[in-house]
């Protein structure tokens, strides 16, 4: 089915400002004006997608048609603790440290 | 060595076994190199060479490791034990991973000694290398221009004399056009072919590691090392090593070419339909037959790529928050005030260390993944462009019955210049045109040198016939132009014979 370029959601103001609280990215952050333009232009170019007739075709899952190997599920030497904390920059003891998820009154 | 293009893996591992070579030598000469023109291109994040020389006068010739002391370049997105990896972006500044990739542990293990890890667009997401939190990596042949992305640093590394091997990712065209770019060989092998393991995803469906060299028999040689099966790759086919030197110098006249028809395309260079017309010329006379195709789903394939491969990103990189790794905000103090430096709980410390450490373009492409999968958008733009790609696929595998190998040009414009491409990024975009498809169906693809053009201080201005051999210091102003061969999947074979049997007549 095709769709008309109007049936494209559109973007806004508060969309963008969904997607960054979703994405864990900061408002705030340099240059977040100039993403919120760009998205809106790509976004605009894409609507070329709904120009295309997909009715009757399956989404791509795999592109290999092969189904997917798994190894044995066995035990093997891995990372030790040491290794597995070797590359953060805060930890405590034999623990990553991160803010608390409790709010001070909990 | 004496100029570039000029290391190629067969002619120095020839060498090593008469004894005229001892890769202490060699290594020494790529170091100079290196500390010759570093500076002017900017193609490593950083060198290795004191591990590449570890041990090495205990070095002896072995038939069975036939290129063991060639040294390669590893792009910064593969995993290295004990070397930083940090796919030149902040937020993974220091990160020195503890195991390596199986492509990485494969060269080791034949004996091939790294001597750097090269520059690349953050996270892989670029086709210029100028979104690289280092700083951006020049072309080789005209220090002014971008050597392509996303692996333009290993292909800038090949071009320029560093190393005779680099390894790149290829997620939608990120090997292929910057060997273009750079006048190399660059060859993106099928999904499947090559494990993944140890490569930071970028788009886990897209993406494949793959060799740039100097030649293509280089390439094959590569390949035929990082190849076969590895149980830490579920989306691996498990299938053996091949051994394309079986056919490779058979010629192609049994091969059926397609050309992807570009005259009507008025986003593609003049010089490269000129050149690429030459090209077409050439295969008239060489393969079985020659026809021309086109692609019905080739309009909507850069949007598709655009929203799947952002999608995986989105996915790919939510677990870069600063805990595990890189640097990261501080956390909050108690009696003192939150800035930007520090968290004021657990959502803020995400917020701050993601803000502060991915650069535009990652940013953007997170964003976009974001936006594609949400709730409300989903099925107008992820699930439709998961359906033309299926519908891609579908075309292609039909095609495959007509033809056994396409050409195309690999990028639709000579290099351009620096920050020419960074102000748009849909501009950015629109080079990857050639090299989307092959991404999207899963199909193997090689970019070979297709010609030269001249340039004067306006820009591009004529094709001219060869490269003149020279090294970065006897500057010529030429730029190459890639051509693309395409085959059907898990047919590098066929692949591999096409662009020798091209190469043979033309470098």
């Amino acid at each position: 089915m095709k769709l008309k370029e109007s049936d494209m959601p559109q973007i806004t103001d508060d969309v963008i400002a969904r997607v960054i609280e979703l994405a864990r990215l900061d408002p705030l952050a340099p240059g977040m004006a100039m993403h919120k333009h760009h998205l809106s232009r790509i976004l605009e170019h894409f609507k070329v997608l709904s120009k295309v007739t997909v009715e009757g075709i399956d989404p791509t899952i795999h592109i290999n048609p092969t189904p997917i190997s798994l190894r044995d599920d066995k035990v093997l030497n891995w990372l030790s603790q040491e290794e597995a904390l070797a590359n953060t920059r805060v930890r405590t003891d034999e623990f990553f440290r991160a803010p608390s998820i409790h709010d001070e009154g909990d | 060595m004496d100029g570039l293009n000029d290391l190629k893996m067969e002619k120095l591992a020839d060498e090593l076994k008469r004894g005229a070579l001892h890769p202490r030598n060699l290594i020494q000469q790529c170091n100079k190199q290196v500390d010759r023109i570093e500076s002017a291109i900017n193609a490593l994040n950083r060198e290795t060479f004191d591990r590449a020389v570890a041990r090495i006068d205990e070095w002896q010739y072995d038939p069975a490791r036939p290129f063991s002391g060639i040294p390669y370049v590893q792009k910064d997105n593969i995993c290295t034990t004990g070397i930083a990896t940090d796919c030149s972006s902040m937020i993974l500044q220091g990160f020195v991973p503890p195991y390596a990739a199986t492509v990485d542990a494969r060269a080791l293990q034949a004996g091939f000694r790294l001597i750097g890890k090269s520059n690349m667009d953050e996270f892989s997401m670029g086709s210029s290398t100028e979104y690289s939190a280092w700083g951006p990596t020049m072309n080789p042949w005209d220090t002014g221009r971008v050597p392509g992305g996303s692996s333009g640093g290993s292909a800038a590394a090949v071009a320029s004399g560093m190393a005779p091997l680099a390894f790149g990712s290829d997620t939608g065209g990120s090997v292929r056009q910057p060997a273009a770019f750079c006048g190399c060989v660059g060859l993106r092998p099928t999904y499947g072919r090559v494990s993944r393991w140890g490569l930071i995803a970028f788009a886990s469906s897209l993406d494949q590691i793959g060799p740039i060299t100097n030649t293509v028999r280089d390439a094959a040689h590569a390949l035929m090392v990082i190849e076969g099966p590895d149980e830490f790759d579920s989306t691996l086919v498990q299938r053996p090593k091949e051994n394309y030197f079986e056919t490779i110098e058979n010629g192609m006249s049994d091969l059926r070419v397609g050309v992807l028809d570009v005259s009507f395309a008025d986003w593609v260079d003049t010089r490269v339909k000129e050149s690429f017309e030459k090209n077409v010329a050439w295969f008239d006379g060489h393969a079985k037959s020659l026809q021309e195709i086109s692609i019905k789903s080739f309009d909507m394939i850069l949007a598709a790529y655009y929203i799947i491969a952002p999608a995986e990103v989105s996915s790919n990189l939510a677990r870069f928050d600063g805990i595990q790794y890189g640097p990261s905000v501080d956390l909050k103090e108690e009696g003192k005030e939150v800035d930007e430096n520090t968290a004021a709980d657990l959502m803020d410390f995400y917020r701050k260390n993601r803000g502060q450490g991915f650069g535009p373009e990652v940013t953007r492409r997170i964003m976009l993944g974001t936006f594609a999968l949400s709730s409300g958008y989903y099925d107008a733009y992820y699930q439709r462009a998961q359906k033309v790609r299926s519908r891609l696929r579908a075309e292609m595998d039909k095609l495959w019955t007509d033809v056994d190998v396409i050409i195309s040009p690999t990028s639709p414009t000579p290099p351009f210049m620096l920050e020419s491409a960074t102000v748009d990024p849909y501009e950015m975009y629109q080079a990857d045109r050639f090299v989307l498809m092959q991404a999207m169906a899963g199909c193997p693809a090689i970019s070979v040198n297709g010609g030269w053009t001249e340039i004067d201080d306006d820009g591009v201005t004529k094709l001219v016939k060869s490269k003149r051999r020279n090294c970065f210091g006897k500057y010529t102003k030429r730029l190459p132009i890639g051509l693309q061969l395409t085959t059907a999947p898990f047919m590098e074979g066929n692949l591999l014979r096409a662009a020798r049997t091209f190469e043979r007549e033309h470098v």
